[in-house]
């Protein structure tokens, strides 16, 4: 599973600090998310595309 | 007290004892010791700083206001100890074997194969916290 976290987040502006501070967890769970190393719960996701004003689909792609 | 002051102060205690314990060692004292008790202080130095690992992160966390633990921090906990666990069953196997070798009493190889498990888990997890792939 691919995402856009990277990319929409400096769109939004933000570090990887504060995205974590929004969502609720450390900033390790960023790193790893952005290189593509873990794939994460639904809420996780859920509460991630809140905060880039997206869908869960615009944000995380899921390759078949 | 906080939480993140009840790490702190378990580690606090482990480094008096720990001291303490090294400092009276009579073999590292007379400067007779054997290399088997320096390796088994080295390990213990180990362990102890993978407890300053976990004690450091916690604190930066909570500072910078991120929870201690999270999904990710519980699942890499989770994949390690599963994993020390089933390879400790095959080290405890190793173990049993080297004691009926050498005749000596069973007692002394329990402190080795807790030490080992110790070391798998702090292997396995420092292993998911900087190269694993945890999707697998």
């Amino acid at each position: 599973m691919n995402n856009r976290i990277k990319e929409l987040r400096a769109r939004f502006n933000l570090t990887q600090l504060e995205l974590a501070q929004k969502v609720g967890v450390r900033r390790e769970t960023i790193v790893f998310l952005e290189k593509g190393k873990y794939n994460p719960s639904l809420k996780l996701a859920h509460d991630i595309s809140k905060v880039f004003e997206s869908t869960i689909e615009e944000v995380f792609i899921f390759n078949q | 007290m906080k939480k993140i002051y009840l790490p702190l102060f378990i580690i606090t205690m482990i480094v008096i004892i720990v001291g303490i314990w090294i400092y009276q060692t009579e073999a590292i004292k007379s400067d007779t010791a054997l290399i088997s008790e320096y390796i088994h202080i080295g390990v213990i130095i180990i362990l102890f700083a993978f407890g300053i690992f976990f004690a450091i992160r916690r604190f930066r966390n909570t500072k910078q206001g991120l929870p201690a633990e999270d999904e990710l921090s519980k699942k890499i906990e989770q994949k390690a100890a599963s994993k020390s666990f089933f390879v400790s069953l095959f080290l405890w196997l190793i173990i049993s074997y080297i004691q009926n070798e050498s005749g000596r009493e069973a007692e002394s190889f329990f402190g080795y194969g807790i030490i080992g498990m110790a070391l798998l888990f702090a292997g396995f997890y420092f292993y998911y916290y900087f190269k694993g792939n945890i999707n697998e």
